[in-house]
């Protein structure tokens, strides 16, 4: 039974973090501009959260110049897109258990 | 620790919201189907009325105010409602959206001038069809599911205005008037009530 507690990503308690993950799983990639816009932080939060999944393997950043102005780019790795899947599982399961 | 049950629909709203355009507007589809039944009844009452050397000119006229209503009524409603609704304006999933429209609505136009050119008017209503519906069904995965559906009937309309070019302006009618007065409909009880 607390097989799937185990399961829960400690990476994605923050609810922050989680909503960033879910969006970059659902697109190819993201700009810094869009996420931020999308997820309704600041540009401190939204970058510390990305620093954190990227040390973790989970994104990628991508750093490119459009005209003169830098653009970031974020997008899902496998290895992060895996561990998504897992976290929506064992949530998933957590929630059957419950009912 | 949170919410299971929450946290999910919080992924879920989340995927949804970054990766579709979700301030398509019911109203402006019931608006679209009004403007262009009210193009095909005036094009009804210039047929029998102006002399047939003057005839193109007046229908060719009305089709562009057609054509730039629908498209102002767009514009108008979608900012309106994305405004309303706080949803992002303009990104990356409004450029796709955009992209994939943008395509084959410029192939098809293309395609209705060399028609004009050549006077083989009889297929015009079938080529707006079938290219219109191509452009919602491709652009239907960065939209509601509901697009997926419209640019069926749209495809199905004008492969039948081309089989049956006698009632090519009827289906016309059917599928940019009443096809968008139902899909607008639908999204408007679905969505913005």
């Amino acid at each position: 039974m607390s097989g799937s507690i185990d399961n829960l990503n400690k990476m994605f308690e923050s609810r922050v973090r989680l909503a960033l993950m879910s969006a970059l799983v659902a697109n190819e990639g993201l700009d810094f501009n869009s996420l931020k816009e999308l997820l309704g932080a600041s540009d401190g939060n939204l970058a510390s959260h990305a620093n954190a999944l990227e040390a973790e393997g989970y994104i990628k950043v991508k750093k490119t110049f459009l005209g003169k102005k830098p653009q970031t780019t974020y997008s899902a790795t496998a290895a992060g897109r895996r561990a998504f899947t897992e976290h929506v599982d064992a949530l998933a399961e957590l929630l059957n258990i419950s009912r | 620790m949170n919410n299971p049950g929450q946290d999910l629909s919080e992924i879920r709203s989340m995927m949804e919201k970054s990766s579709r355009v979700l301030f398509l507007s019911g109203l402006a589809g019931i608006v679209i189907g009004c403007i262009a039944l009210a193009g095909v009844f005036f094009s009804q009452y210039i047929n029998g009325s102006v002399t047939p050397d003057k005839v193109q000119g007046y229908l060719l006229a009305d089709a562009m105010l057609v054509l730039v209503a629908a498209i102002v009524t767009v514009l108008f409603f979608s900012n309106r409602m994305a405004r309303q609704k706080g949803l992002p304006g303009w990104n990356a999933t409004v450029q796709h959206l955009v992209t994939e429209l943008a395509v084959p609505l410029s192939a098809g136009g293309a395609v209705c001038i060399a028609l004009l050119i050549h006077e083989t008017y009889w297929l015009l209503p079938s080529t707006m069809l079938v290219f219109y519906g191509l452009a919602l069904f491709g652009a239907s995965k960065y939209a509601v599911t509901e697009v997926r559906f419209l640019g069926l009937a749209q495809l199905c309309l004008g492969i039948l205005a081309a089989i049956i070019p006698d009632h090519a302006l009827n289906l016309w009618a059917l599928g940019f008037g009443a096809c968008h007065i139902v899909f607008g409909l639908r999204i408007y009880f679905a969505y913005e009530r």
